[in-house]
């Protein structure tokens, strides 16, 4: 803090007070009351916007520092299915009291019988809307499993065509296990099935995963993390927008979990395509 | 001209407000994976996470002419309505927060397919994440508190049963601490304060 910030801050306690809590404003942490002070001071004292802007690139860069994470198979196929549907309708409430009767009773009363009447059709129209919601839901999931079922009957009968590319990585010196890589282009052309296979690998600590790189030159591209169970070994499809064809190589690191921007450690296997 | 991949944000939100559904389903394509990785972040459940990358699409879907890009970039814009739609459904499922992550053995598989891997500011929030990670415990947990769950000062103090003072001043430590070692990271100068 320079020596003008602090003749600053003395002489205005409260500028003082609104730098303190200008980081935990930025991140939403402040009580009300806090809040109020820091956005009272933002006008009065310069640091406390300067401080808050400095701040305020950080929380934006937390929406994206969150581990990536693949969506249910059927995610995508819900929401467009879900801009197609219209506006469910509002229940209609129609009572119709029945035609009156001569026998003397309760249920023949007009106004008793207009009203059962009333709450007949009620409960029937809730009825019906709590089946069909109950129908909608199921023919949901049911569409979604046959989604991801399609999906990964497509993905394998891909991996396994003759025109599918395979290439096995060689463990580096000290490293143990073998990992292979296979990958197609998905129908459309527009991305690329992938399926790792790894084998006897070292089983890392929980803080850390290990990370395939796609190499070309001095670029690494991550293509993701996976950790390996209790024998070293897994099977991992995904999805990749990347050509993986054309890039040079093929590596693997162990990083931190949820990975790093850039390999932070040696190869463990490596490959050329 | 139909929308594509080559398709600027502009362009896509344009395709939105005629509602168009491929538009939609290229939106998805470039921000599902990272709009479902912040929700189920914050909600460490993938049935809810689910529910709240719906809830996104359709907001936006129905209110595209919402975006304004003089304020923003798109998927900015859409992480800020993610992280404040999931936190508004933590607290409405009663949740207890998460004081501690998801193992990452429990966690749902990684995902290379994202469509934000050639942002910047992807990168950097990937990179803020491994720096985190060199903070105290105690800072990394209060400071995940507040962004990931909403939480507050006082809040954070009542859930971790401590001093409102210590909660306070493990926010602004760490977040100072984080600050100086992303200016290290980054190699810009130090500022004046």
């Amino acid at each position: 803090m320079s020596e003008q910030t602090r003749n600053l801050n003395q002489h205005d306690p409260e500028c003082a007070a609104a730098l303190e809590l200008v980081a935990a404003y930025a991140l939403g942490a402040t009580d009300p009351d806090e809040t109020l002070l820091v956005e009272r001071k933002l006008q009065d004292c310069p640091d406390v916007a300067a401080e808050l802007a400095e701040y305020q690139s950080f929380t934006t860069a937390m929406l994206y520092s969150a581990p990536p994470v693949q969506p249910p198979a059927g995610l995508e196929k819900a929401i467009l299915a879900a801009a197609v549907r219209p506006a469910p309708a509002k229940p209609s409430i129609a009572p119709t009291p029945p035609a009156g009767r001569e026998r003397r009773s309760l249920f023949l009363n007009p106004r008793f019988s207009a009203a059962l009447a009333a709450a007949a059709v009620l409960l029937l129209v809730l009825s019906n809307l709590f089946w069909l919601s109950q129908l909608n839901g199921l023919r949901d999931q049911q569409d979604r499993l046959q989604t991801q079922v399609e999906e990964q009957n497509t993905t394998l009968s891909l991996l396994a065509a003759p025109e599918a590319n395979r290439l096995q990585l060689t463990a580096q010196s000290g490293s143990q296990g073998t990992v292979s890589v296979t990958w197609a282009p998905t129908q459309d052309q527009q991305s690329w099935y992938v399926l790792l296979y790894a084998r006897q690998m070292p089983v890392l600590s929980p803080d850390k995963a290990y990370q395939l790189w796609l190499i070309r030159g001095n670029e690494y591209i991550s293509a993701g993390v996976f950790q390996v169970d209790a024998d070293g070994n897994t099977l991992w499809t995904f999805e990749s927008k990347q050509p993986i064809g054309r890039f040079e190589a093929l590596g693997v690191t162990a990083e931190p979990a949820g990975g790093s921007p850039a390999p932070t450690s040696p190869p463990v296997a490596l490959g050329n395509i | 001209m139909p929308v594509d991949s080559s398709s600027s944000d502009n362009e896509l939100m344009q395709h939105l407000i005629q509602q168009d559904q491929t538009a939609l389903a290229e939106l998805y394509r470039r921000y599902g994976g990272a709009v479902y990785s912040l929700a189920y972040r914050i909600l460490q459940n993938s049935g809810l996470a689910e529910e709240v990358a719906q809830d996104i699409f359709m907001k936006v879907w129905h209110q595209a002419e919402h975006w304004d890009p003089a304020k923003g970039q798109l998927h900015s814009w859409l992480l800020t309505i993610t992280r404040y739609t999931a936190i508004d459904r933590l607290r409405k499922e009663h949740r207890q927060p998460a004081l501690a992550l998801t193992p990452v053995e429990d966690m749902p598989t990684l995902s290379a397919g994202y469509g934000l891997v050639d942002q910047p500011l992807w990168h950097d929030g990937q990179l803020l994440r491994t720096l985190m990670a060199q903070l105290p415990a105690e800072q990394i947990q209060v400071i995940e508190l507040a962004f990931f769950q909403g939480m507050t000062h006082s809040e954070i103090a009542q859930a971790l049963k401590l001093p409102l003072g210590t909660i306070k001043t493990r926010v602004r430590l760490g977040l100072q601490k984080l600050k100086t070692l992303w200016l290290q990271a980054t190699d810009q100068p130090k500022g004046n304060s």
